[in-house]
C-alpha cells in the first residue's frame, strides 16, 4: 500500500512560512527544504518560535502565509500519507497517567497504523525501561515518560522524523544512544527535523542548520 | 491500515481508563440520583404532583449530569499531549472520536440510563411509563454525549470553559429534551408516544453521522494553539 | 471569457481586501441615506396612517418594529451561517469579518424582537411574558448568538477565534430548524393562547406597506453596520499589508 521509510526519497520544504502571535510576527519568511538523509537542525533562544515552526511543519497548526510541501505537494492535500510517514514528539509526551508502559507503548502503535519495525519488548530495553512493563504512567519520572515516548523512534516505521527537544530530561546515556538512532534514521533514507537546547554535532551526517529569531 | 482494530484500541483505552478511576466514574450518576431526589424536597412529596413532573425532572437531571460529565471529556488528553499524536494519525479523525464518544456513553450514559427506572419509582412513575422513560432515555441520551462532546471540542484550553460549555450545548438539547420527556408525559397519559420516540431516533441518526467530523475538526482547531 | 470565468473574477476581487475596502466606502454613504427614508416612510405610515387595529387598537402598531426585528434575527444567522461555511471552505477572510459584526448585530436584533414582543404581549395577553412558540424559539436563538459571542471573545487568538466560531455557527444553522419546529411542536401541545396577529393574511395594504418599508430599512441598516464594522476591521486585518500603509500616509 504505502511504501515503508527505506523506499523512496522524500523533501520537505518550508515555502516563505509567516506566523505572527499577538501581533508579533515570529516567523517572517521562513523558507528551507531538507531530503531523505538529512538532518535540519532548528536553534533559536526561547520564545523565537521554534515549537511554533515544528508544529506547522506537523500540520498541527497552519501558517498565515506560505505553504508546507512534502514532495511538491502541501502536506494540507495529503494528510493521510503524510501521517503515516511522520513521527512527531512534541514537549508533551502523549503518555497516558492511567496506562502501563506496555499499554502505552501498544496504543502508538494502533495510532501509527503501519506494521511496527520492532517489538515493544525490543523497544522497552532500548530505552531503559524493562522491568517497568506494569507500572501506570503517573508512577514514572518525566524522563521516563520521555523514553516511553521515544520508543516510537525505535518502533515506527515513518520517514519524516520532527522533533521538539527530544533530549529533554534525559541522561547522557540515552542521550548517546538517541545519537546513534538518529545517524541510523538518516542513513537509512530518513529525514530529520529537531530543535534544542544543546548544540549537537552528529558526524557523518548531512546537516543544515536554521536559525530562528 | 486496520480501521476496526485501531477503533477498537481507542475505545478500550479509553474505557481502560475510565475504570482505572472508579470514583470518577460514579460521580455522574450519583449527581444524577441526587438531583433528582432533591424535587420532592423542595415541590412536594405528594405522588400525583411527582407523577406530573417526574418525567421533566429525570430528563434535566439526565442532561445536567451527562453536562457535567462532559467537563473532563477530552481534557486529559489535551494536557498530556495524546491529543496531539491523535490528530497527526493517518487514521480519519472522526473514526478515533466516535470511539471517544462511544467510550464516554458507556462509562457516563449506560449506568445513568440504567439506573433510570428506579428514579422512576422513587417519582410514583406506573411500571409502563418507565419503560417508555428508559427507551426515551435510551435514544436521547448518546445525542447529549454526542453533540456535548461538539461543544467540549470547541471549549478545551479555554479558561471560563466549563461555564461556556453549558451556553453552546444547552440550547441545542432543547428539541431531545422536548422530544423526550414528551413521550414520557403522553405514555402516562396514556396518548400515543410512538412519534416522540421516533423524533429521537431520527436525531440520534443525524447526531452519529455528523457530530464525528464536527468534533474531530472542532479539534483540530482548538489544537492549532496552545 | 465564459461566465462562469467573470463569476470567479467578480468572486476574487470581492474577496480582496482592499477592492472591498473601496467599495465599501463608496457604498455606505447611499445606504444609510436609503435607511433613514425608508425608516421614516415606514415610521410615519405605521404609526400615523395605517388605520388602528379593531381588537388590539393602537397597541398593535408596535409590529412595525417587532416583526422586521423578528424577521432579522433569523436572517442574520443565516447571513453569518452562509459566511462561516465561505470561511471555513475557502478562507475568505472577508466572510468571517461579516460573521463575526453580524453576530452582535442579529443578538440586537433577537433581543429586540423579545422586549418588543413581551411589550405587546402585556396588553394582549395580560402578562410580559407567555411561553408562545415564536417568543421560545427567539429566545432560544438568542442563546445560540450569545454562545457564539461568548466563544469568540473567550479565545484570544483571531485565526483560532474565526474557525472555531465559524464550527459553531454551522452547528447552529443545522439544529435552528429542529429547534424551531420541536418548539412549535410542543407549543401545540400545550395550546398556549397564543394569537399571532400577522398570522392573518388579509392585511390590509396601507398596513402592509409601511411593514414592508420597515423590514427593507432593517435590512439596510443591517448593511449599513456591517459596512462600517468591515471597513474598520479590515483596517485591523490586514494592517502589515501595502494597501493600508498607503492609505495610511495619503490621508
Amino acid at each position: 500500500m504505502i511504501s515503508p521509510a527505506s523506499d523512496g526519497i522524500s523533501e520537505l520544504c518550508a515555502d516563505n512560512l509567516h506566523y505572527e502571535i499577538n501581533d508579533k510576527l515570529i516567523l517572517e519568511g521562513v523558507s528551507f527544504s531538507v531530503k531523505s538523509g538529512e538532518m535540519l537542525f532548528i536553534e533559536g533562544s526561547n520564545g523565537s518560535g521554534k515549537t511554533t515552526l515544528l508544529r506547522i511543519l506537523s500540520g498541527l497548526m497552519q501558517s498565515d502565509e506560505g505553504k508546507v510541501n512534502w514532495n511538491g505537494k502541501d502536506i494540507e492535500d495529503e494528510r493521510i500519507e503524510y501521517n503515516q510517514q511522520l513521527t512527531y514528539l512534541g514537549h508533551s509526551t502523549g503518555v497516558k497517567a492511567e496506562l502501563s508502559t506496555l499499554e502505552n507503548i501498544n496504543f502508538f502503535s494502533a495510532l501509527s497504523g503501519l506494521p511496527q519495525k520492532e517489538n515493544a519488548q525490543t523497544a522497552m530495553e532500548w530505552v531503559g525501561l524493562k522491568g517497568y512493563e506494569d507500572n501506570p504512567g503517573r508512577h514514572l519520572s518525566y524522563g521516563q515518560q520521555r523514553r516511553i515516548a521515544l520508543t516510537r523512534l525505535l518502533m515506527e516505521p515513518s520517514q519524516i522524523w520532527i522533533l521538539d527537544e527530544p533530549f529533554a530530561g534525559l541522561d547522557k546515556k540515552m542521550i548517546s544512544a538517541l545519537e546513534t538512532r538518529f545517524k541510523e534514521h538518516v542513513h537509512d533514507g530518513g529525514l530529520l527535523v529537531l530543535t534544542s537546547h544543546q548544540h549537537i554535532e552528529l558526524d557523518q551526517v548531512n546537516t543544515s542548520r536554521l536559525q530562528l529569531g | 491500515m486496520n480501521y476496526s482494530n485501531t477503533f477498537l484500541a481507542m475505545l478500550f483505552r479509553d474505557l481502560r481508563i475510565a475504570f482505572r478511576q472508579r470514583a470518577e466514574i460514579m460521580l455522574p450518576v450519583i449527581f444524577f440520583v441526587v438531583v433528582v431526589s432533591l424535587f420532592p424536597l423542595a415541590i412536594s412529596p405528594d405522588p400525583t404532583v411527582l407523577k406530573s413532573i417526574g418525567p421533566g425532572v429525570i430528563w434535566i437531571a439526565a442532561l445536567l449530569s451527562i453536562l457535567l460529565s462532559l467537563q473532563s471529556l477530552f481534557r486529559s488528553d489535551f494536557n498530556d499531549g495524546s491529543m496531539e499524536q491523535i490528530l497527526l494519525s493517518p487514521f480519519p479523525g472522526s473514526l478515533l472520536m466516535l470511539a471517544r464518544i462511544v467510550a464516554q456513553w458507556c462509562v457516563t450514559g449506560l449506568p445513568l440510563i440504567i439506573i433510570s427506572p428506579l428514579l422512576g419509582l422513587l417519582l410514583h412513575l406506573d411500571a409502563h411509563v418507565i419503560l417508555v422513560l428508559f427507551i426515551s432515555l435510551l435514544l436521547g441520551v448518546p445525542y447529549l454525549n454526542m453533540v456535548g462532546a461538539i461543544g467540549v471540542a470547541l471549549t478545551i484550553g479555554l479558561r471560563q470553559a466549563g461555564a461556556l460549555l453549558s451556553l453552546l450545548v444547552l440550547p441545542l438539547y432543547v428539541p431531545v429534551l422536548i422530544f423526550g420527556s414528551n413521550a414520557v408525559i403522553s405514555a402516562a397519559n396514556d396518548l400515543p408516544y410512538n412519534g416522540q420516540l421516533l423524533w429521537l431516533a431520527a436525531l440520534l441518526v443525524i447526531a452519529t453521522t455528523l457530530s464525528p467530523f464536527v468534533i474531530s475538526s472542532a479539534l483540530r482547531v482548538s489544537c492549532s494553539y496552545r | 471569457m465564459s461566465v462562469k470565468d467573470k463569476v470567479w473574477l467578480w468572486f476574487h476581487r470581492m474577496a480582496s481586501p482592499a477592492y472591498f475596502y473601496k467599495l465599501a466606502g463608496q457604498l455606505l454613504p447611499w445606504s444609510i441615506v436609503a435607511t433613514i427614508i425608508l425608516m421614516l416612510i415606514g415610521l410615519v405610515g405605521g404609526l400615523v396612517f395605517a388605520p388602528a387595529d379593531y381588537q388590539q387598537g393602537d397597541g398593535f402598531r408596535i409590529i412595525y418594529v417587532h416583526v422586521p426585528a423578528a424577521w432579522m434575527s433569523m436572517f442574520v444567522y443565516m447571513v453569518m451561517a452562509v459566511n462561516s461555511a465561505i470561511f471555513l471552505i475557502w478562507h475568505i477572510k472577508l466572510s468571517d469579518i461579516v460573521a463575526r459584526s453580524s453576530a452582535v448585530i442579529g443578538a440586537s436584533f433577537t433581543f429586540l424582537a423579545l422586549v418588543t414582543g413581551s411589550i405587546w404581549g402585556k396588553p394582549m395577553w395580560g402578562t410580559w411574558w407567555v411561553w408562545d412558540a415564536r417568543l421560545t424559539s427567539e429566545l432560544l436563538l438568542l442563546f445560540l448568538y450569545l454562545g457564539y459571542i461568548g466563544l469568540r471573545s473567550a479565545i484570544d487568538d483571531r485565526r483560532v477565534a474565526g474557525k472555531a466560531a465559524s464550527i459553531l455557527a454551522l452547528v447552529g444553522a443545522i439544529n435552528i430548524p429542529i429547534i424551531h419546529y420541536s418548539v412549535i411542536w410542543w407549543n401545540t401541545l400545550h395550546q398556549a393562547p397564543s394569537v399571532s396577529k400577522f398570522d392573518n393574511p388579509s392585511i390590509e395594504m396601507n398596513m402592509l406597506i409601511p411593514l414592508l418599508c420597515m423590514a427593507i430599512a432593517f435590512k439596510l441598516f443591517y448593511l449599513c453596520i456591517l459596512l462600517i464594522n468591515s471597513r474598520s476591521e479590515l483596517l485591523e486585518q490586514e494592517k502589515r499589508s501595502n494597501w493600508v500603509k498607503e492609505l495610511v500616509t495619503s490621508s
